[in-house]
């Protein structure tokens, strides 16, 4: 039988009557290592990744709970990282990721996102367009088509796709928010847009019957 | 970079201190020359210390912490 005796609490509360051993402190030093790197990173990169999440879901208490989950995520999966992008990079990743599942669940489509992967002067536009519906229902229906359409996409696309299409980034742009050279975020959105169009068309298809 | 390309997210990092040096610069530059993204970087800098306040850390620890104690007292059932 394995018995793992692994606890924050201090060993005698954790394991009446057994002597504290070597294990069990180390154990209690680690978790308690684990909160000190927890509260460090909430700290410094809290009140980003909280705006995050409020600029898709634009509700206070979801954006909480997305910010919450966000840092609980990451103390999960940070052991397995590579190293190959930052805390903020993976955290602005998992929120975005998980504010657009919360939006998915109230989304309806509409239809009026478009997914052309454009030169620097058609992003330039797209940036005014977004800038000048920022806040309006344009850029409601474009996040909520987004979220239709980025349905099992993986978190890193998905942030991609948020920031090119919804809030008009350029490629270099998204680029230098996720640690990305320029041609993969090329690559990635142009990959991302097929599939996306394929989706929508399936999604007109299946509104006009 | 122009003054309407002071994108959040840019400033964001900026200001969590979590870009290279390259990028760095460039917002440096950018903050130099437009008052509009200094007046934003402010902005985000007074609304980061007063979710601090309003949401500290302590609840999120307690509850990893919990979690953590949750998941082990599983792992020592499951043998």
């Amino acid at each position: 039988m394995t018995t793992i005796v692994e606890d924050s609490r201090p060993v005698a509360e954790a394991v009446p009557h057994a002597p504290a051993t070597a294990h069990t402190c180390t154990v209690r030093t680690r978790v308690d290592a684990e909160a000190a790197e927890l509260t460090e990173l909430y700290r410094r990169f809290g009140p980003a990744v909280h705006r995050r999440a409020l600029s898709i879901t634009r509700d206070v208490e979801e954006a909480l709970d997305v910010t919450q989950d966000t840092f609980m995520a990451y103390m999960n999966v940070r052991a397995s990282l590579r190293g190959e992008a930052s805390p903020f990079t993976v955290l602005y990743q998992i929120a975005t990721h998980r504010a657009v599942d919360r939006l998915r669940r109230r989304a309806r489509w509409s239809g009026s996102l478009g997914l052309d992967v454009e030169d620097e002067e058609g992003a330039a536009q797209r940036r005014e367009a977004a800038t000048a519906h920022e806040g309006g229902m344009a850029r409601v229906e474009a996040l909520q088509d987004l979220a239709v359409l980025t349905h099992g996409e993986k978190p890193r696309v998905l942030t991609a796709a948020v920031l090119y299409f919804v809030e008009g980034y350029t490629e270099a742009e998204v680029g230098r928010v996720l640690d990305l050279e320029r041609h993969t975020v090329s690559k990635l959105l142009r990959q991302f847009a097929e599939r996306a169009r394929k989706r929508s068309a399936r999604l007109e298809h299946g509104a006009n019957r | 970079m122009s003054a309407n390309e002071a994108s959040d997210a840019l400033l964001e990092r900026y200001l969590a201190g979590a870009l290279d040096e390259e990028s760095r610069a460039r917002v440096e530059t950018l903050l130099a020359d437009s008052e509009a993204a200094r007046a934003r970087l402010e902005e985000l800098r007074a609304d980061s210390a007063a979710f601090l306040l309003l949401h500290p850390p302590g609840p999120l620890v307690a509850h990893f912490k919990e979690e953590r104690r949750r998941s082990r007292w599983q792992w020592s059932g499951d043998g």
